[in-house]
């Protein structure tokens, strides 16, 4: 009979090591590098402890336990170290179970991380998709399922063999050398360096957009600034919520086009596997913070009638209600949310807020949002969509300056001119700055009455001349005059207008996911 | 064989309960101090009038107390107590059904104790008066108050003498482009579900018809008819069912108190003989929008509302719809009646019942008493959809002397509206917004025999705090006496597997309209 192969007299005890190395890696990445994503996978992801509640999950789907229990390993990712080192415990037992029942040994060892690798590849690959318009407790019910069926099958194994899957033998195990071990060490390093990079080149604006959202919710305004302006990838949801931030910040006029506006098509797709802009992703939050309460509501209750509750939503909602004085309504979803593990925080401040009137009216965020209210009614199918833009292009009466800035913003944003003109009227005589100033330059170039009522100074026309020299010859090929022009031109409005937001040259096919019965 | 597994099931079930099941002995406390403090009950049960054969009225106290107690006590000294170490107030249900069956006619006296800072108070006692029965179940929708988008949603029926629910239809729990579809409407002859509908739209589209032998996918469709048929009525004596078409569609405010208007671009009304599989137009104008059809209950006459926006007629089609939407709140629905006789199946000359255009205000829904003594309907500033109209409230017209007076016990501040009468006209189920705006509940009324409504009160739940975690809307209560039949499966099997029968569209039917003339 042959003799089984020892390892070699330096081994050591690599397998414990192995796993160690694996479950640091898995935990910064999830927790850190990857955290943002799964934090608002989780906000995407309603669970209680309540079966009723629930119901919507164990009832209507077929593997609705399982869901649930994926559901409830996601809600840790509130705090993102924490769900991502459960995620790396879950893992790593996985691939510590595969290397037990299948005693694979030396090299082979790196077999039983395949499947852990692969769900963070599949998690990475999916980008938005992960969360959006799906199922997300499959995101964890699925590894938890692959778990439960190898920790069965290594019982079995432990029961009607001598091998014993809970001694400190099996995890201490002496089954390689140690150059096996660097080689493990390195393909793993290597493995998640691979991962890093992909996400990075093919979907660099998952990060950045869950960030500012996250960020979102605690009213971090100034990082979703900087987030977007460091961002080196343009797409909707994150000029989306750059809009927003500047906007509680008040500094759309200043600040509005230091970013690029020339959208990436997006790694989305809705629940009918078709591509996707994504719009319902934002649109709920944008139309908030624009004022249009209604419309805002519409957006969010949409958003949980077709992918049912989310702690995302019933925020915003709790939000909508409370800047609506719908204080029935605030109270009643506050009260779902105190159900949820982790909104404790959310439900304490918002329920001071609302039995407090002098708290709601000096509440930052929702004061702003009141200055953005409409002054009259309209139906939202008289304004071009999406509703927060196509109101504030048509918008000729506002509460506030804020109003008013914002009405300049979208028509800059939309290159209206003559909408912008008439906008800027109740600025004559004032010193216009930021892009309403470049944009005034601009146009008093086309129309001399501009420069007579409003001062416009001469270095504000030399940089617009010297614009258009550099400009000129990229004028038959924006793309790369917009590629070229931006480190020296980024924030100057003329850039945008003829480089920035160019009509789209992709054959990416959109469908827009409806399911509308006409009236229910 | 079956019957001995369920009888030791049973055998089982009763020794548990013996064992674990028996109520604690409750005693009301000696020594107390009388509590000045308002009592604050979730649902507000508090001074009204119940059916004697209602579900138990549980509740929530949110006073701060440790531990309550709460004495029912009937006026022949009948007592239920109970007791709670949380806020959550529930009975048993035997001895709450035992109760009520002794008070009949009378009223019960609540006394809650609370046990607060190592002494109980007492609050203020209030009253529960014991009515006559109202019908066992009650069938409605569930479904989010997501305008035009639909997902999961359904028919259900409840057992309003205990917490049963049973699903009768569940669209497909599984989002699925071939088969999402939505189902509404869903309506019954006579207080009984041995002839019910409901509509099917989408996937799968029909109008569902069920007796007790048989149920049947009809397709209404003709180029004659605006749309299929929609808000249905059944007539009393025949399989005959008057329907309203509607060309329907929506607009959403941006600021304004209300969240969106439903507008009819065109409606008609159209009559089905479900025996004959036939379908006519009753009224068929361009200029005037026909609408909710009602029996009355001897089926010699036929209720509806009707708008008669004023220069639609100068208005050319093609702007028809954008005039309609600009003047959302100019439509205005009067309650008209066509008489109609039975053996020629003929109908007569539309007669005003309830004027509302000239206090420009809007009436939908008409409902008559079973004793065809009282016409219930909503009335509300503008429109027909009064769902969502904040305005909108219970209102009658006593038939007897035409006068017409608004529910004002009944009606809150919100939304009240799509009501049913229960088939022994002393309860009126509707569906309000009441609770926070925005969800519609069920609340049920007294109505006594003066044709005054009393304080309303929402569906018992075993369960209340069931009504503010559910995140979808009550709506199109229908009460019967009996249970439906047909199960879920029975209606999946036709309305998945039965291409459908297409209605005979026979014409105008016979009238003595003005327009025949």
């Amino acid at each position: 009979m042959k003799k089984r192969k020892e390892p070699q007299k330096k081994s050591i005890k690599t397998r414990i090591i192995t796993s160690i190395l694996f479950c640091t890696l898995t935990t910064l990445f999830l927790g850190w590098y990857y955290g943002d994503v799964l934090h608002i996978a989780q906000q995407y992801s309603f669970f209680t402890t309540n079966p009723e509640q629930m119901k919507f999950v164990t009832d209507n789907s077929p593997y609705g336990y399982l869901w649930l229990i994926g559901r409830a390993l996601l809600q840790p990712y509130y705090y993102p170290f924490l769900g991502g080192f459960l995620t790396a415990l879950i893992l790593t037992i996985t691939a510590l179970l595969t290397v037990y029942t299948f005693k694979l040994r030396g090299n082979n060892i790196l077999i039983a991380y395949i499947l852990p690798l692969s769900w963070i590849i599949y998690t990475v690959y999916s980008g938005f998709d992960l969360y959006y318009q799906t199922e997300t407790g499959k995101i964890l019910g699925i590894p938890f399922c692959v778990l439960l069926i190898l920790l069965l099958q290594a019982l079995f194994v432990s029961t009607f063999t001598k091998r014993k899957l809970f001694s400190k033998t099996f995890l201490l195990e002496k089954d390689s050398t140690p150059k096996q071990m660097w080689i493990r060490a390195s393909l793993l390093l290597l493995c998640f360096s691979g991962i890093i990079t992909f996400n990075e080149l093919k979907r660099a604006y998952v990060r950045p957009t869950t960030y500012m959202q996250r960020c979102m919710w605690q009213q971090d305004w100034d990082a979703m600034i900087a987030c977007a302006q460091e961002c080196k990838v343009s797409c909707r949801p994150i000029a989306a919520y750059y809009a927003i931030a500047l906007s509680q910040k008040d500094l759309l006029n200043e600040h509005l086009f230091d970013i690029q506006y020339n959208y990436e098509d997006l790694y989305l797709h809705n629940r009918t596997h078709h591509s996707d802009y994504g719009t319902s992703m934002y649109e709920a939050d944008c139309n908030f913070y624009a004022g249009l309460l209604l419309p805002a509501n519409r957006c969010a209750i949409e958003k949980i009638t077709m992918e049912g509750p989310s702690a995302y939503y019933l925020k915003r909602l709790t939000l909508i209600a409370l800047a609506n004085n719908e204080n029935e309504l605030c109270a009643k979803y506050l009260q779902i949310l105190e159900t949820l593990p982790f909104e404790g925080q959310f439900t304490d401040k918002y329920k001071k807020i609302l039995q407090d009137e002098h708290l709601r009216n000096n509440d930052p965020e929702i004061s702003k949002v009141k200055l953005m209210e409409p002054t009259y009614d309209n139906f939202e199918y008289n304004f071009r969509q999406p509703t927060f833009l196509g109101y504030n292009i048509v918008m000729l009466e506002g509460r506030s300056l804020n109003a008013l800035k914002a009405s300049i913003a979208a028509c800059l944003y939309t290159k209206l001119m003559p909408d912008f003109l008439l906008r800027t009227q109740p600025l004559i005589g004032s010193t216009p700055t930021g892009s309403i100033a470049d944009a005034l330059t601009m146009e008093s170039t086309k129309n001399s009455q501009i420069g007579k009522v409003f001062r416009i100074n001469a270095f504000a026309r030399n940089k617009y001349q010297s614009f258009l020299n550099e400009a000129k010859r990229f004028m038959k090929n924006k793309n790369e005059g917009q590629k070229q022009l931006f480190d020296q031109y980024k924030g100057y409005y003329p850039y945008y207008y003829y480089f920035g937001n160019l009509p789209s040259k992709s054959n990416q096919k959109i469908n827009q996911t409806i399911n509308k019965s006409g009236v229910n | 064989m079956n019957k001995n597994i369920k009888k030791q099931i049973s055998g089982l079930t009763l020794l548990m309960f013996l064992c674990t099941g028996c109520d604690k002995q409750v005693k009301i406390p000696q020594t107390y101090i009388e509590c000045t403090d308002s009592l604050y009950l979730y649902p507000d049960y508090k001074n009204i009038i119940i059916p004697s054969n209602i579900a138990p009225l549980n509740f929530t106290i949110d006073n701060g107390a440790e531990k309550y107690i709460v004495s029912l006590k009937g006026q022949n000294g009948q007592e239920l107590l109970t007791e709670s170490d949380q806020n959550l107030i529930q009975f048993n249900p035997e001895k709450w059904r035992e109760l009520l069956k002794q008070t009949i006619g009378t009223k019960i006296k609540v006394q809650i104790y609370g046990y607060n800072k190592k002494q109980w108070e007492k609050y203020k006692s209030y009253s529960l008066s014991v009515a006559e029965p109202i019908d066992s179940f009650l069938s409605y929708r569930l479904i989010e108050p997501g305008y035009e988008l639909y997902r999961q949603l359904g028919l259900y029926q409840r057992n309003l003498t205990t917490f049963d629910v049973s699903p009768i239809y569940e669209n497909n729990k599984v989002y699925d482009d071939n088969n999402n579809h939505c189902v509404n409407c869903h309506n019954y002859q006579n207080y009984q579900t041995e002839n019910m509908l409901f509509h099917v739209r989408a996937a799968h589209g029909g109008t569902i018809i069920a007796d007790k032998e048989k149920i049947k996918k009809i397709i209404i469709k003709h180029d004659s008819i605006l749309s299929s048929g929609v808000y249905p009525s059944w007539h009393p004596n025949h399989k005959w069912i008057a329907f309203s078409t509607n060309n329907t569609g929506q607009v959403f405010h941006i600021k304004h108190k209300e969240k969106v208007e439903v507008l009819d671009l065109s409606s008609d009304l159209l009559f089905y003989d479900a025996e004959q599989n036939e379908v006519f137009n009753i009224l068929k104008t361009d200029n005037s929008f026909e609408t909710f059809p009602c029996w009355s209950p001897d089926g010699k006459q036929l209720y509806f509302c009707v708008a008669e926006p004023e220069n639609l007629a100068n208005i050319p089609d093609s702007l028809k719809r954008d005039f309609i939407t600009k003047n959302y709140n100019q439509l205005f629905y009067n309650i008209k009646v066509l008489d109609f006789n039975e053996k020629e199946k003929t109908f007569g000359i539309p007669k005003m019942v309830v004027d509302c255009t000239s206090q420009k205000k809007s009436a939908s829904v008409p409902k008559i008493s079973p004793n065809g003594d009282f016409l219930l309907y909503t009335l509300a500033d503008y429109g027909q959809f009064h769902i969502w109209h904040k305005s909108a409230d219970l209102w009658v017209k006593d038939l007897k002397n035409d006068s017409t007076y608004a529910l004002t016990e009944t009606n809150s501040k919100d939304v009240d509206s799509y009501h049913t009468w229960s088939s022994n006209g002393r309860w009126i189920v509707f569906s309000s917004r009441r609770d926070d705006g925005n969800y519609t509940r069920i609340y049920l009324a007294y109505f006594d025999r003066n044709g005054r409504g009393h304080k309303a009160f929402l569906l018992p739940q075993e369960n209340p705090e069931e009504n503010i975690l559910l995140l979808k809307s009550y709506n199109v209560p229908e009460l019967t006496t009996d249970a439906l039949q047909w199960t879920d499966s029975d209606f999946k099997t036709v309305i998945y597997n039965d291409q459908g029968i297409n209605a005979d569209y026979k014409g105008r039917i016979k009238t003595d309209s003005e327009e025949d003339k």
